[in-house]
């Protein structure tokens, strides 16, 4: 039997949908509660500026889609930062199946860099960090995808 | 008076079949309605239909009746001093309280105690000791909600319930930091009289208003950044997942205490005055926090890796979390819509680089 592995280009819709899928797996025990919480991702190349909208509804989550702008009335928060800070993000978690060190969504936006959470207010901000275990699940679900790759 | 005599009739008539039935005949309930049930559960919210899904600004009663219930004209009065909704009240109250029920976690089952892994003797102490301050200030947010509990009027009770949950929360945040001081062969550290100030000024707070602003906005604001900070700086994966889970219901605690002060001022902005006071106070205080050994230096040596390294960057990361921490503060008071950026009680070296302080 032949095993093919799958590579997904980070950023793009596949990636999100297909980590958006594997993480409903892990939020079926409800273990962590519910959450709920639409977040943006902001992902920053030289080449261009894609954004992403993930929704946690309960105890599911749903990729919304890829977006031109964030609207703040929505998108209750979003993450920006530079393509090359989610890739070592992801190498990171693929290589320890789990973010470690440095490399854990909440190190990563402590100081705003590299990595910077921007709600419409500081409410909006603190919300996302009610959530903190549960968007850490989600994005160490990347470690069940194949292979990572630039897009 | 209320009449609590023994009705013997009643008893003799009951066991000849006779019953009184006037409470099934003459319910005033909404009988009939039914709730739409959530996705998640039945919440708080699906619950508030109807005259149900009222709360009084100022209720008539001081009674335990359930708010909506058919209440005896006799009830007793329970001594409740705090009777005014936009006391005690915010919009986010009833999402909030389902949201820490759901998240609940053990600090026996969910934290991997036994993958402590044995660390430098400078960054074990540092963990203590942070441990320690943390394990003595987190009860005090569990001792001012229970202080104030018996005193707020039962028709604001899902704000009652989340202070439950709060309660809960702070007893866990105190035993899992005790746990860490006690876990890897270190212990507990020093326990300061400048920090014992704060948390007295919160507990002997004249008014829930007054309490509420120091500990839900100001005290438990920077508890939030410092939990945000320990899980950046944290030795190992153990710790990480401590500061992680503490931070998410930190963050409800605070979200609750600035959405409560802005229902309040926004209902009465005219008490803006004494919540300027009360933090006026409590920053005072917060300036020898920030310049207080037992605080400032295990978070440095922890940034830095060791004390030696502390020497060099330790400051550095020190003022970056300050300027963090007093930021983030200053943003939620404006939220509220009490902007503070002009009177904080800070001194101007410790406000290099905020917005709108100068």
């Amino acid at each position: 039997m032949t095993t093919i592995e799958i590579e997904y280009k980070f950023p793009s819709s596949e990636f999100f949908g297909e980590l958006t899928r594997v993480a409903n797996q892990s939020m079926a025990d409800k273990t962590l509660g519910f959450a709920i919480l639409k977040l943006g991702i902001e992902v920053i190349s030289p080449k261009s500026v894609k954004r992403y909208v993930i929704e946690f509804d309960g105890y599911e989550i749903n990729f919304l889609g890829e977006v031109a702008e964030f609207d703040l009335a929505s998108v209750e928060a979003y993450v920006t930062g530079q393509q090359s800070s989610y890739m070592d993000m992801f190498k990171d978690i693929q290589e320890n199946s789990m973010a470690t060190g440095p490399q854990t969504f909440n190190a990563l936006t402590m100081a705003g860099f590299p990595l910077n959470v921007q709600g419409a207010d500081q409410v909006a901000t603190d919300k996302v960090f009610r959530f903190a275990e549960s968007i850490q699940n989600y994005l160490d679900s990347a470690h069940l995808l194949g292979t990572i790759g630039e897009m | 008076m209320t009449n609590t005599a023994i009705n013997l009739e009643y008893i003799e008539r009951a066991k000849r079949g006779e019953f009184d039935l006037g409470w099934l005949r003459d319910s005033k309930s909404e009988w009939g309605t039914k709730p739409t049930i959530s996705k998640i559960g039945l919440t708080l919210r699906d619950i508030s239909y109807g005259t149900y899904g009222d709360v009084p600004d100022n209720p008539k009663r001081r009674t335990m009746a359930p708010r909506g219930s058919d209440i005896d004209p006799d009830v007793p009065d329970m001594g409740y001093t705090v009777n005014t909704k936009m006391e005690v009240w915010s919009d986010n109250v009833l999402d909030l309280y389902e949201e820490a029920v759901s998240r609940q976690w053990s600090a026996t089952r969910d934290i991997p105690w036994s993958q402590l892994p044995e660390l430098p003797s400078d960054i074990e102490h540092s963990i203590c000791q942070l441990a320690t301050l943390l394990s003595e200030v987190e009860m005090v947010a569990a001792d001012f909600p229970a202080k104030w509990l018996w005193r707020i009027n039962h028709d604001f009770v899902e704000a009652k319930m989340f202070l439950c949950t709060q309660v809960m929360d702070e007893a866990r945040h105190t035993e899992v930091f005790r746990k860490r001081a006690l876990a890897n062969g270190g212990g507990l550290g020093k326990a300061k009289a400048v920090v014992e100030q704060f948390l007295k000024l919160i507990l002997d707070a004249q008014s829930y208003d007054e309490g509420s602003a120091l500990m839900h906005l100001l005290g438990e604001g920077i508890v939030l950044s410092i939990f945000r900070a320990g899980e950046f700086l944290s030795p190992s994966d153990v710790e990480k997942r401590i500061f992680r889970l503490c931070m998410q219901d930190e963050a409800r605690h605070v979200a609750y205490g600035t959405m409560h002060l802005k229902y309040r001022l926004d209902r009465d902005p005219s008490i803006a005055e004494d919540f300027h006071a009360f933090l006026d106070r409590g920053e005072e205080l917060m300036t020898v926090l920030f310049t207080t050994p037992e605080v400032v230096e295990p978070m440095a040596i922890l940034a830095a890796g060791g004390v030696k390294q502390a020497e060099e960057i330790g400051v550095f990361a020190a003022d970056i979390l300050r300027q963090r921490i007093v930021e983030e503060y200053l943003a939620r008071c404006d939220k509220a819509g009490l902007p503070r950026r002009k009177r904080i009680n800070l001194p101007s070296e410790m406000l290099t680089g905020i917005e709108g302080t100068n």
